[in-house]
């Protein structure tokens, strides 16, 4: 039998590494690829794939020394796990080495962080597209917050260190305020994070719960990433009830925070929220008592105000009234008065000459006139006196006549007026001066006028 | 004597309708009395309700239902 030609596997082996140590030399490499698998050990095995719609294009078994990756850890720090995990994207620096034994291997020398970082950001802005485009990214945020938020739909991990905080945080405020809290069980990070709190948020009856509350303690940035998957921002943005983060970071918002209707940094800053909208409703609560009490006080000092006015008006009207008419009789009477003691003292005076003309006649006639005529002058005498009381009945009944005439009321209703100035009729037009305020009483009314121009007569 | 809130935001609501009835001065002085002692009862049952475990909150809201 012929041998042919061979080479041993070794020998071809050997060759191949050669070559491709002729072909690359010691050159390292910036390679983009997805992590497929990761297989921690003192060193730390990988392998990469590049997938091109949806099928497999190329596939590299990749590895990390103990030293390169203890070098990682202190660089990448506490992002390290998230970047070296299994469906990551990563930018990896690397050279190609070929082992007879172990084959074509990727030998990681440096990871790009910033590159997995804006990985991380690329995804949420695909994710926030994507919730966009279906309509759903503003249905959760848009709700409104009831004014008072006591029962709790909590989801987190109980037994962290967020949750017991949290709950601390409510249990213990200063008010006394009590808040109802169901916790709903998931883990918060992690690669099955996503899928837990989406089963979570499922399990929330949303008639029984005023809000759901999701929190977690502080985390790295990419930890964050669980927070951005699509599937459960797309279950939080239909929560038809208001869905309230404290996901703990200071810099970064994931997506979650965005479709969220409240979002908070801590779980902390979230009861304190919880906290101060009890306050806030029981002020308004105080404040309608304060109000109610001024209404009531108001109305009351209103009531007692306008009852007052009424007894004063009820009081003083009839007074006034009273004393106005007082003193319209009061004027009457010393009009009336006084034109009937001029009537009187005319009349008496007028009686007067009467009677001493009476008296001193008979002597005279007695002396001058002989007895025989006395009887003749007696019956004239009488005649006379009687006719003279007559003339007088009649005058005094004239001039009682005239009084009743000259009575104020009556000279008004007769088309005469009364002109008074501070409160004293004028007789005369001295001592009054254009300007001056004057006020004419008629028999139904009252005026007052302005002295515009004054004519003396006379 | 009127059914408890169904919620805070439904009290809430009340009181504002029977301070803007005071202040309006809608309110009789026969109703004043029954009015002022609803908002009592209302402003009550929500500080109760704010201090209450979830067991109590049942037993107010039949209290003040009846």
């Amino acid at each position: 039998m012929e041998h042919r030609r061979h080479y041993t596997l070794h020998k071809l082996c050997s060759s191949i590494r050669k070559r491709l140590e002729e072909a690359t030399g010691d050159r390292a490499y910036w390679v983009r690829a997805e992590i497929a698998s990761v297989r921690p050990n003192r060193h730390m095995y990988l392998v990469l794939v590049e997938h091109r719609e949806g099928r497999k294009v190329a596939v590299l078994p990749a590895m990390i020394w103990s030293s390169v990756l203890e070098r990682l850890r202190s660089s990448l720090g506490s992002e390290f796990g998230n970047v070296l995990r299994q469906g990551s994207e990563v930018l990896l620096l690397g050279s190609v080495r070929f082992s007879e034994v172990h084959g074509l291997t990727l030998h990681v020398e440096d990871v790009d962080l910033s590159f997995s970082l804006g990985e991380l950001e690329r995804r949420k802005h695909a994710t926030i597209a994507t919730l966009r485009m279906e309509g759903v990214f503003d249905l959760n945020r848009s709700l409104p917050e009831p004014m008072v938020i006591q029962r709790i739909a909590l989801v987190s991990s109980a037994g962290s260190a967020a949750h017991a905080d949290f709950m601390q945080h409510l249990a213990e405020n200063e008010f006394g305020y009590r808040f109802h809290v169901h916790v709903f069980q998931s883990a918060v990070q992690g690669e099955d994070a996503p899928r837990q709190l989406v089963a979570a948020l499922a399990a929330i009856d949303p008639r029984r719960f005023d809000a759901v509350v999701l929190i977690r303690g502080g985390g790295s940035k990419l930890d964050l990433e669980a927070f951005n998957d699509l599937e459960l921002c797309r279950t939080v943005a239909r929560m038809p009830i208001p869905v309230m983060t404290g996901i703990g970071h200071d810099v970064d918002v994931s997506v979650l925070d965005m479709v969220a209707r409240s979002p908070h940094k801590t779980p902390t800053a979230v009861a304190d929220h919880l906290i101060d909208k009890c306050t806030f409703f029981e002020s308004g609560l105080n404040g309608f008592v304060v109000g109610m009490l001024r209404v009531l006080g108001d109305r009351t000092n209103a009531g007692r105000h306008q009852l007052a006015t009424h007894a004063e008006a009820l009081r003083t009207r009839p007074l006034m009234l009273a004393e106005r008419r007082s003193s319209d009789l009061q004027r009457c009477a010393t009009i009336v008065g006084r034109k009937a003691q001029d009537a009187c003292r005319e009349a008496s005076e007028q009686l007067n000459g009467h009677g001493t003309a009476l008296a001193y006649l008979p002597r005279q006639r007695v002396q001058i006139v002989e007895t025989a005529r006395i009887e003749a002058h007696r019956v004239r005498l009488n005649r006379f006196a009687q006719q003279g009381m007559r003339a007088l009945a009649s005058h005094m009944e004239g001039m009682q006549r005239t009084v009743e005439l000259l009575a104020p009321q009556r000279m008004l209703a007769r088309g005469f007026s009364i002109t008074r100035q501070h409160g004293k009729a004028i007789a005369s037009v001295h001592g009054l001066s254009p300007g001056q305020e004057v006020e004419t009483t008629f028999t139904n009314g009252t005026i007052t006028s302005l002295i515009q121009r004054i004519e003396h007569h006379g | 004597m009127a059914d408890a809130p169904t919620s805070y935001e439904k009290a809430y609501e009340e009181l504002e309708a029977i301070m803007n009835d005071l202040q309006e001065d809608r309110i009789s002085v026969d109703d004043l009395t029954a009015k002022v002692k609803r908002a009592a009862e209302l402003i009550t049952f929500c500080s109760d309700m704010l201090r209450s475990t979830e067991q109590e909150v049942a037993g107010i809201v039949k209290k003040l239902g009846h």
